[in-house]
């Protein structure tokens, strides 16, 4: 028996309102994404790659449609239990790392279970291991402003999957490094898809970001092409 | 180069027009800052003015004022300064001020004048008469004419009659006339009563004497040579001036109060100022893409200055011009305060309307564009600074926070130029260096306030990790990163907090001490005064004969009859008083600076000493053990200083002697006051029924201790109250600075906001932190007032009071003064964290961490 869809997404479109003027960011798409996948979102700029993985990560509603995490409906959830589907459920890897500026690497990757209240032992011990996962043991201490990009992008994965969440997004997530330091983060997204059974979404317009993947999805004026 | 202009002008607009509620919260602040200094202004403005109008309209076209302080002088002296050869013309003059029976807190000013002598000098008109009024009319007894407005206000006409309280008597009067309001009849703002000398002189016990010869002298005489010549001519006790001297006396007389007032008003002018730095510096801060994208397109770095700079000066402006009509209102609701201040402080005034003065006006304003300008200066140069790439770079990293070192140095070294100021003497009478100590005080604290929140920021910060509280952390961390921002909105609440806490820590010390004066050197328990004799400027005696017959009451122990006079003394007016030394060294207590009362006062009085009020010893730098010359009745005399006792009656000197001593150079005077002490099983208010039959029907209080001591305090309390309203405004402009540094740093980190929520941070979690950050910053804020506010309380006790006015005060620091404030500024600080929280709160996450 094949295992049901995670994240099922049904004629999802999402309109933005500008005034009078509506743009529509997604139109009917509906997609579903399985257990430990890596699918890759392809399109140029403005497709609605960003959209979709928002609606996604629940920090975003559709206009229609519904998006569904396994057995529950993202579009009917209330403010709190979203709140808690974002904290446990889903880590997100943004282009411009969003690590805050005023946190150290420690407390950035730590956050999710600072603000989650998990106990100062297990955030320890659960840090130290993710931090060394991401080869950034040594500057742990640093502040955002003294890291290469690479290494910022390697924090934000860290804190992506701190709570050990099982879906993990990654917006144009080498859209700002040079390419090794892109190829070292898509290597650590593998290895994360392939070692520790993540389900990963990465959102690319690059070609060679997506053949890390298993499946490429591909959208244009807010459609699935595919 | 028009359009260029006309484009910076558009771009100014929209920047005011970017963020509304920040400008109106900053217009706000400017205008409540610059009204609360306004009001001030405009009283104190009206009340001196009202003083001088008063004196000027009775002066007439006198050119010389002869007088001899409260008790006036033998009217012999009329002959000599009419028989003077370069004198025109002489009039006498009785001036009293006369309480008016029946109508509480009423007063006028009686003028008893010669009537054949007026017309020289003086203008009247009754109302319905064309020509100068006949003043024979006021010939009959007992008879006086009104001002037509106080006749108005209490609904009296020609033909009524008016009680007054003059001096311990009651005198009914028939009301002859009404004086239009000119001339002398506008004087005290139309409280006049105009009576014939001899009927003057009758009611006010003053027969044979006189209160001023009011001269006019012959053309082309000289006017300091002939008063120079009439003070030859006349007693030593008597003084030839001109009467635009007694103006500047009492500039001179109401200075310290003045600047007091000045002072604390302009408090809140620099708090205003705090706020135009912080909304600039915001403005910068968000404005910075639209910066690179000018200068990319060709808009110089000047041009960018301009740009902020105007911003401040149309934010200041608008502020300011808003602040004028705020403050000439507020000016009319304080003027009634501080005028019955300076009454129960100095002399009667009364002041119904305010003197809106352009100047003053146009000072404000200018105040208001300068200390716009100021703030604004660094903010503006940091923008024209900026590099175009600095400005269109999306912010991934951050920056890296530091204390600046060149600020904490600058702040030690303010600090160091505080002590330092507080130590100078004064400049001619005035605390000049005090007044700087405090604002080198309040600059070193704001300097400091950077580092005081990165400390701060790292002590939270280490507690959050320790305990493992995400928000703890969360908010250390934006307190530290938004170091810069949060400095200047602690600054400005600083300030506040530290001139409430200091001010309180003064007023509550000298509240205080008062009360222990109060308690040691009150000890009568009776004290016997005419019941006009709680208004300034009323010289009123008791009826003769009356010591003798209390003296004679069973239960009573002794009584010490007390004569005060005020008498020019050293370009100033000083009391002189007597009492029985031996009855106020047995029962009595004076608080001297040296030695024990009743060994001082037996010394004085063996050695035919004098004790001074530490004021006089302060003023005009006497000590033990010198001589103090004083012109007296008799003549010169000289007096040994035998101590110097604490004195919180009266603001200026106090000269006492023996009675015996007095008698000997002043003549008898009449008492002013009886203090009586009982025997130990009186019936003190049998005793006061028995004291007021002796009165035979006199105008007399008789007054328990604990009255009399009920009373001081009350004016004390009363004297301060302006005070607190000037504190209350300037917590009330800090607040408004930290909302409006809260939600212009809610607005800036929206994206922050975003990440947090999308990382599982809950609405709650984000209300609460914003909540927890307005919280610690007022908290941090306290603490530092407390600091300073402590170290002003020192400057103000140590220094201002006491070289403003001459008096100690014992340093007591109130503990309730911590509570009270740290309550204000946690309400004002979560009040005005409240909604940038919940704007926080609802923020839309995706629209939040998107960067555009």
């Amino acid at each position: 028996m094949v295992d049901p869809p995670m994240l099922r997404l049904k004629q999802v479109s999402k309109i933005y309102y500008k005034g009078p003027q509506q743009i529509p960011a997604l139109q009917g798409v509906t997609l579903d994404i399985c257990q430990a996948e890596f699918v890759a979102v392809m399109g140029p700029s403005g497709c609605g790659k960003s959209t979709l993985l928002h609606l996604m990560a629940g920090i975003d509603r559709s206009t229609s449609g519904e998006v569904w995490f396994e057995d529950q409906s993202l579009s009917a959830m209330h403010e709190t239990a979203l709140t808690r589907f974002r904290r446990e459920k889903v880590g997100v890897v943004y282009q411009l790392y969003n690590l805050l500026p005023h946190l150290t690497l420690w407390e950035n990757v730590a956050l999710p279970l600072l603000l989650a209240g998990s106990s100062l032992h297990d955030i320890q011990q659960r840090v130290a291991d993710v931090v060394k996962a991401v080869d950034l043991t040594e500057r742990a201490d640093h502040w955002p402003h003294q890291l290469s990009g690479g290494e910022m992008q390697r924090a934000a994965v860290a804190r992506a999957v701190i709570t050990r969440p099982p879906l993990l997004l990654a917006d144009e997530p080498t859209g700002n490094l040079d390419s090794k330091a892109g190829e070292a983060v898509l290597g650590l997204l593998h290895t994360l898809n392939q070692e520790e059974g993540y389900t990963v979404v990465l959102a690319t317009h690059s070609q060679e970001a997506a053949s890390y993947a298993n499946r490429i999805v591909r959208l244009r004026d807010g459609r699935i092409l595919e | 180069m028009t359009h260029r202009i006309s484009g910076l002008l558009l771009l100014l607009g929209r920047g005011l027009q970017q963020f509304p509620l920040r400008a109106t919260l900053t217009v706000i602040g400017i205008a409540i800052g610059v009204s609360a200094f306004v009001a001030i202004q405009l009283a104190n403005h009206s009340i001196l003015d009202s003083f001088q109008r008063t004196i000027n309209t009775v002066a007439g076209r006198s050119t010389l004022v002869v007088t001899a302080g409260e008790p006036g002088f033998d009217e012999i002296s009329l002959l000599k300064v009419q028989a003077a050869p370069d004198v025109e013309y002489a009039a006498p003059l009785i001036m009293s001020i006369a309480p008016v029976e029946g109508r509480q807190g009423e007063v006028l000013l009686v003028l008893g004048v010669d009537l054949l002598a007026e017309e020289a000098f003086r203008e009247y008109r009754l109302t319905g008469q064309e020509e100068a009024v006949d003043l024979k009319m006021l010939l009959q007894p007992e008879t006086l004419f009104l001002s037509r407005s106080f006749a108005a206000t209490h609904h009296l006409t020609v033909g009524n009659t008016i009680a007054l309280l003059t001096g311990s008597r009651r005198s009914t009067f028939v009301i002859r006339g009404l004086l239009e309001p000119r001339g002398p009849a506008r004087a005290l703002e139309g409280h006049l009563a105009l009576m014939d000398i001899a009927t003057a002189q009758a009611a006010f016990n003053k027969v044979g004497r006189l209160d001023r010869i009011d001269i006019v002298l012959r053309e082309g005489a000289g006017i300091d040579a002939t008063a120079a010549r009439l003070e030859e001519v006349l007693p030593a006790h008597l003084t030839v001036r001109r009467p635009e001297q007694r103006n500047r006396q009492v500039e001179k007389m109401l200075a310290a109060f003045r600047l007091n007032l000045n002072a604390l008003s302009a408090i809140a002018l620099v708090v205003a100022a705090f706020m135009i730095y912080n909304t600039l510096s915001l403005s910068v801060i968000h404005r910075r893409q639209q910066i690179g994208i000018l200068r990319s397109l060709g808009v110089s770095t000047g041009e960018v200055v301009a740009l902020f700079v105007g911003e401040a000066l149309v934010l200041g402006g608008i502020g300011s011009l808003l602040g004028l009509g705020l403050g000439t209102f507020l000016a009319s609701q304080v003027l009634e305060t501080i005028s019955q201040t300076v009454s129960n402080l100095y002399s009667f005034i009364r002041v119904t309307h305010v003197d809106v003065d352009l100047f003053t006006l146009l000072v404000a304003l200018g105040l208001g564009l300068s200390f716009s300008l100021i703030a604004a200066l660094y903010p503006s140069f940091q923008a024209g600074r900026l590099s175009v790439r600095e400005c269109l770079d999306p912010p991934l990293a951050g920056e890296e926070v530091r204390g600046s070192v060149v600020l904490l140095l600058l702040g030690c070294l303010l600090l160091a130029g505080a002590y330092w100021a507080a130590r100078q003497s004064p400049v001619a009478g005035t605390p000049l260096f005090g007044y700087l100590a405090l604002v080198l005080l309040i600059l070193g604290g704001a300097s400091l306030t950077p580092w005081a929140i990165l400390g701060f920021a790292s002590l939270v910060r280490r507690l959050g990790r320790r305990v493992g509280r995400g928000e703890g952390l969360l908010v250390a961390s934006h307190l530290r990163g938004y170091q810069g921002r949060h400095t200047v909105a602690v600054a400005a609440m600083m300030t506040a907090l530290a001139m409430l806490i200091g001010v309180a820590i003064m007023i509550g010390s000298f509240r205080r001490t008062v009360e222990i004066w109060v308690q040691e050197t009150i000890r009568a328990d009776l004290i016997v005064t005419p019941a006009s004799r709680f208004t300034r400027g009323v010289y009123a005696t008791l009826p003769s004969g009356l010591f003798s017959r209390v003296r004679a009451i069973p239960g009573i122990a002794a009584v010490d009859p007390f004569t005060r006079l005020k008498v020019p003394f050293r370009g100033r007016q000083v009391l002189v008083a007597a009492g029985d030394f031996d009855v106020v060294a047995a029962r009595g207590r004076l608080l001297f600076l040296r030695g024990d009362s009743r060994e001082v006062l037996t010394r004085a009085k063996d050695h035919e000493g004098i004790i001074i009020s530490e004021t006089t010893a302060l003023t005009h730098g006497i000590t033990w053990g010198d001589e103090i010359a004083l012109d007296t009745p008799t003549g010169p005399a000289s007096f040994p200083v035998a101590g110097i006792f604490y004195d919180y009656a009266t603001d200026g000197g106090k000269i006492i002697m023996d009675q015996g001593l007095f008698r000997r150079h002043w003549g008898e005077q009449g008492i002013n006051v009886l203090a009586v002490y009982l025997t130990p099983k009186a019936d003190a208010a049998a005793v006061a029924g028995q004291i007021k039959q002796a009165g035979d029907g006199a105008a007399i209080i008789v007054m328990p201790n604990q009255d009399l001591k009920k009373r001081v305090l009350a004016i004390f309390d009363q004297t301060f109250a302006v005070t607190y309203a000037l504190r209350v405004i300037a917590v009330i402009v800090a607040a408004l600075g930290i909302l409006n540094a809260l939600w212009a740093s809610v607005l800036e980190r929206q994206r922050e906001i975003g990440i947090l929520r999308s990382v599982g941070a809950s609405r709650a979690q984000v209300f609460r932190l914003i909540l927890q950050e307005a919280g610690l910053l007022g908290l941090l804020a306290e603490i530092l007032g407390v600091i300073i506010g402590f170290f002003l309380a020192l400057v103000l006790i140590h220094v201002i009071n006491k070289q403003s006015f001459g008096w100690s005060i014992l340093f007591f620091f109130p503990p309730s003064i911590l509570v009270t404030s740290a309550g204000l500024v946690l309400l004002a600080s979560l009040l005005s964290g409240f909604l940038p929280a919940l704007h926080a709160a609802r923020l839309n996450v995706a629209d939040a961490i998107t960067y555009e």
